[in-house]
């Protein structure tokens, strides 16, 4: 028992160093943008700066256009996110209850293009948008991210829709409950925990996203996410470390403080995500 | 498809009033999902087969050339060699890496030293960067960073060309996707030891096997579908990879840690040669494909065993 709890010590120990050393570039991150430029390239790994720089973080805000960028990447994020939770509710919840030839015929073509890889249709993407006028505009592209997002969130709820007993749907039929008051009153709040899943997975993957946007909404800035904005801006100062570390940490500290208030909810929801997918 | 939809229209005409409501909810549910998706992959997919057998520079109208573009990209493309090169090795590393070393980390993690909740926040906390802002961290830590770290220390491990030399560029990159992905597959393996009842693991040491051998022949077996997912969702993001390599290196040096996406991209957008792009991709999908069939083959055989 003695030695047992040894080895638990020996365990902390490492862990907890690994810890740091994993920590560490983040670390000096954070410090290096409270430098100067000057600072930085004398010496890139002082503990402290000599004094707290936030200049470079308010000079880093205006020239990114952090607002609007944050706001463009918010926007997509929710619209995204909603859309995809209220179609891919509906049709996987229809597509699972209806037994007939055409509905399975759907939702193999719904899902299908789970097995086509992103950069096998981007090219054609960009002209599809510009056939519907979705090119270069925010809300455009949260119509391309429904779809694009719909064939994995479809995926996940179809297979939790089995999981609501049917009975529930009888009942209301019999107490004169049509179909559409159904999913809205019986069965959607039934996929809460599902729906919790896909909000955290699709979220997160919008939020981060740089390859669709690049494409889709990459030629003004005007249309920038965040990711995007600090993409140029490291183009357009690449030399001044300092600037472009405050941008770094500008853009991570959104979704950074989203994860760890979040933090439980997402790890359940990957767990979730996982054992369904 | 369209046939298929005219035809159940034409049927719905001619049902019984009850069966075509029902008909007509089916459609209201079910339709719009399926525009979504059916312009957003269905209809670029086959475009691009179509474009694949084209010459086309994105503006004018695509000219019809056959087959040249396969030809081409089977026999004189260096580039696209390259890059196959970097993403069958950026492949393997990958999924050996995240896979072994998020596992001993879910089991370090796992057992009940105090600070173990802290700590699993702290190994996650990288993966909800995005890869491109992670990236470009990593690029100033690689150059500037290691340059003054050399300067102080004097080992030669940092006066490397950690992104410029191609034998090391690609290392690079693999390692600042580790860095931001281990902590998901961490949380996954978590969630799969968890999930193992304890009572195994007990019984197992009852019957005199040491921690070594329990974690072979119980742990490791019970964990089989948990490794499964792990390994397909490590597989996928490694053939997809595109952030990181594009903020580190920009694909280079020369083509060397250009995956297979990013020359994708490259071509079409850079170059403008959206037919040759198409070619590409389609001969990816293709690659792709078959590597998740077999994996998916493999999955299925394993399951029928547990």
């Amino acid at each position: 028992m003695k030695n047992n709890k040894r080895n638990l010590v020996v365990a902390e120990v490492c862990a907890i160093l690994l810890c740091i050393l994993f920590l560490i570039p983040l670390f000096f991150v954070i410090m290096n943008s409270l430098k100067t430029n000057g600072e930085i390239t004398g010496d890139f790994f002082s503990w402290l700066p000599s004094g707290t720089h936030f200049e470079n973080y308010i000079d880093a805000w205006s020239r990114m256009k952090y607002p609007r960028a944050f706001m463009n990447t918010f926007i997509l994020t929710i619209g995204s996110v909603i859309g995809s939770v209220v179609f891919g509710s509906m049709s996987a919840y229809k597509l699972c209850r209806t037994k007939t030839l055409l509905s399975r015929v759907m939702f193999v073509l719904c899902i299908s293009p789970l097995l086509i890889t992103f950069s096998s249709v981007m090219i054609s993407l960009t002209k599809v948008a510009k056939w519907f006028h979705l090119i270069n505009s925010v809300p455009g592209l949260v119509v391309i991210y429904w779809g694009l997002l719909l064939p994995f969130t479809i995926f996940l709820y179809h297979g939790n829709v089995k999981t609501v007993p049917r009975e529930l749907e009888d009942a209301a039929k019999i107490d004169g409950c049509g179909g559409y008051r159904t999913f809205v009153y019986i069965v959607f709040p039934m996929l809460k925990p599902i729906t919790a899943t896909v909000c955290i997975l699709n979220g997160m993957k919008i939020w981060n996203d740089f390859l669709t946007p690049l494409i889709m909404i990459g030629a003004s800035t005007k249309t920038h996410t965040l990711i995007l904005a600090a993409e140029r801006f490291k183009g357009s100062f690449a030399s001044n470390y300092a600037l472009c570390m405050a941008a770094f940490v500008m853009t991570s500290l959104p979704i950074m403080a989203f994860y760890l208030i979040m933090q439980k909810h997402i790890v359940e929801g990957i767990a979730a995500g996982a054992v369904k997918g | 498809m369209q046939l298929a939809l005219a035809v159940f229209m034409i049927g719905v005409l001619f049902m019984s009033k009850r069966k075509r409501r029902a008909s007509v909810e089916f459609l209201v549910f079910v339709l719009p999902s399926f525009i979504l998706i059916f312009f957003s992959t269905l209809v670029p997919f086959l475009s691009n087969i179509y474009y694949s057998l084209t010459e086309w520079d994105g503006v004018n109208t695509p000219t019809f050339i056959g087959l040249s573009n396969f030809i081409e990209l089977f026999t004189d493309d260096k580039r696209l060699i390259d890059s196959f090169i970097f993403t069958i090795k950026y492949l393997i590393i990958m999924v050996i890496s995240t896979n072994v070393l998020g596992l001993a980390l879910a089991l370090l993690l796992n057992t009940k030293i105090r600070s173990r909740n802290v700590l699993r926040t702290a190994f996650f906390l990288p993966y909800g960067l995005s890869g491109l802002v992670a990236a470009m961290m990593f690029s100033f830590i690689f150059t500037v960073g290691f340059n003054q770290l050399y300067k102080i220390t004097e080992i030669s491990f940092f006066n490397q060309g950690w992104l410029s030399d191609p034998s090391l560029a690609w290392l690079s990159v693999a390692f600042v996707d580790l860095w931001k992905n281990i902590g998901y597959f961490m949380i996954i393996y978590i969630a799969g030891l968890q999930g193992i009842s304890r009572e195994l693991t007990e019984s197992a040491k009852v019957d005199g096997a040491n921690s070594v051998q329990s974690f072979f022949k119980v742990v490791l077996p019970m964990l089989m579908p948990t490794i499964t997912i792990c390994l397909f969702f490590s597989m996928s993001n490694a053939l997809n990879t595109f952030d990181i390599s594009y903020a580190l290196t920009g694909g280079g040096p020369g083509y060397t840690t250009t995956g297979m996406p990013q020359n994708i991209y490259k071509e079409a957008f850079s170059n403008m040669r959206y037919g040759y792009a198409s070619a590409k991709s389609l001969v990816y999908f293709v690659v792709v494909l078959i590597f998740s069939l077999f994996q998916l083959k493999y999955t299925q055989s394993k399951e029928v065993e547990a």
